[in-house]
């Protein structure tokens, strides 16, 4: 299959989400969703083939948005094996909630939980938020991976 | 006497004879799993932090502790992200060298996994072996990149250094010895009546369900999805080598086990291609070896060392996001790096193979009798730093 068809598939199973895609060639095809929207994009990239998530990555931009990411492809389709969907969605600074995409990929349930415990994004439908996954137990304070979290150095320079 | 009182909790680590710490905390039912968590999280290094404030040369080191056995895949993985957002592309003898660094930390790899399922369930000889066998293929390591494990050997670019002299002869004394050696494996461990009653029919992985939980490696291999990224999204050399992707269809834990076994002998094959075809020319792309003073540059052609040109210290990424993806030992490994045009990445996401495969701990386990948990965990060759990451 060739970038351009699988990108214009895409946006054809996409229109009525409001979804923008962009991409990367040669391989990397970027969906763009509200976290309203999330769940059913992600229903049909896993109808088209995409089963399974590689990674979940969630950025924080200070004060302004959190960006969760979805990394996905295939296994049981090698064709598309080859491309990777990232599926993407903006959520606002002072409410980093999304539903969590367990019900469509079963394989998100460490990724969706890593991200809540190191960023702080609440993932609804996650049978696991507000437990800790890396964290000790008792830790509270900033979700370390955020970028108020300041790294202490040891040594010279500290 | 009600199913609820007749359940016990145990916890299993994170002291346990297995590789690095975890905790398992199983619900038992007599010695029948009901139901089995792990516990993650107690050799966490917060790679992904520390990423944000180390140089991108730095990160080199960093990305490889986790994966102690298998530091090549994260390496790799690592670098060809950051070359996508560089743009660079590596010259083809690097390619090769790459490739064969990666053959050679694969077989040392797989060895290190099956040793630790060996002692496991309870084969020391399986674990001597393993260790045992394991070396020369470190010693290669070693004289090719100057460590044992973490080798650092891949950077932007290129490689750090080029063949040794006469380094062909002796991994092809190397290939031969494994050649030699692997039917006493199948003659003392793996046709053994107690490693075969321990592992087949173990831990079954059904395909569907290898797909849906998204695990990776020899784990999903040994379930029937021919997924190797080897030959999905090839990268290094490996489009122009001739080598299988080793699938098996029993699902359990000695086919798991299989699989490891006849991919050290892929990798003997693609060993040998590599050394073979391994084009001449430089180790490391144009733009950067004309950085490197000239009087050094000079001594880098005739020692085949790399001297790093001042500008790596400070190596400024083009702002951009890149996803990279590499066939490692245990399975893929994916660096997901945003750049916003600085010294350290804005955002690096790492996600490696024992993280995707820890859900299996829950699945598998299920029903499981408590004896087979170690013959279960071990077939996984999970290995809890590069989990914490």
């Amino acid at each position: 299959m060739k970038f351009e068809e699988l990108k214009s598939q895409i946006e054809e199973r996409m229109k009525d989400l409001g979804a923008e895609i962009s991409g990367k060639e040669p391989n990397v095809v970027d969906v763009k969703v509200s976290r309203e929207k999330i769940v059913e994009a992600a229903k049909r990239l896993k109808e088209m083939g995409f089963d399974h998530v590689k990674a979940v990555t969630a950025i924080d931009y200070p004060n302004e948005r959190f960006e969760v990411v979805y990394v996905s492809s295939s296994y049981s389709n090698l064709e598309l094996a080859y491309f990777i969907v990232n599926l993407r969605t903006e959520l606002p600074y002072d409410d980093p909630k999304m539903p969590s995409l367990l019900e469509v990929w079963p394989s998100v349930l460490y990724q969706e939980h890593e991200e809540h415990d190191l960023m702080g994004i609440v993932f609804e439908g996650h049978p696991r938020m507000g437990e800790r996954l890396l964290l000790p137990e008792s830790y509270e304070g900033i979700p370390p991976l955020r970028k108020e979290f300041k790294v202490k150095t040891e040594g010279i320079n500290a | 006497m009600s199913l609820e009182e007749r359940e016990l909790e145990v916890l299993i680590g994170p002291q346990h004879p297995a590789s690095g710490h975890m905790r398992l905390v199983a619900k038992i039912d007599g010695d029948i799993v009901v139901e089995l968590r792990p516990n993650i999280g107690y050799v966490h290094r917060s790679v992904e932090k520390l990423a944000e404030v180390k140089k991108y040369l730095q990160i080199i080191p960093l990305v490889e502790r986790p994966s102690l056995a298998d530091t090549t895949a994260n390496n790799l993985a690592y670098v060809m992200a950051v070359e996508k957002l560089l743009g660079i592309e590596p010259p083809p003898r690097a390619q090769y060298l790459r490739t064969l660094l990666a053959e050679i930390n694969r077989i040392h790899s797989h060895f290190y996994g099956m040793g630790i399922h060996g002692v496991m369930i309870g084969s020391s000889t399986a674990y001597m072996w393993c260790f045992g066998d394991r070396e020369p293929l470190i010693e290669l390591a070693q004289e090719l990149t100057g460590a044992r494990l973490t080798y650092s050997y891949i950077v932007p670019g290129g490689v750090r250094r080029d063949l040794p002299q006469g380094f062909e002869d002796k991994v092809e004394r190397v290939m031969r010895y494994l050649e030699n050696r692997m039917p006493d494996y199948f003659d003392i461990y793996f046709n053994n009546p107690v490693t075969r009653a321990r592992l087949e029919g173990v831990g079954v992985l059904t395909k569907e369900d290898a797909i849906k939980l998204g695990v990776t490696g020899p784990n999903l291999r040994a379930s029937g999805v021919p997924y190797d990224v080897r030959k999905a999204e090839p990268y290094a050399a490996y489009p122009e080598l001739d080598f299988d992707v080793i699938t098996e269809e029993a699902g359990d834990a000695f086919a798991r086990v299989m699989v490891r076994v006849r991919e050290i002998q892929e990798s003997i094959k693609i060993i040998r291609q590599v050394l073979k075809n391994i084009p001449d020319g430089p180790i490391l792309d144009e733009k950067y070896m004309k950085m490197i003073p000239p009087n050094l540059r000079k001594q880098v052609e005739e020692t085949g060392h790399i001297k790093f040109p001042g500008v790596f210290a400070n190596l400024r990424v083009p702002a951009g996001e890149a996803v990279a993806r590499v066939e490692g030992g245990r399975g893929e490994v994916v660096f997901h790096i945003i750049s916003d045009g600085k010294m350290s990445p804005y955002r690096m996401r790492m996600v490696t193979p024992s993280f995707r495969n820890v859900i299996l701990f829950e699945h598998l386990t299920k029903g499981a009798r408590v004896a087979d948990i170690p013959a279960i965990y071990g077939s996984l060759d999970y290995f809890p730093p590069e989990a914490d990451r």
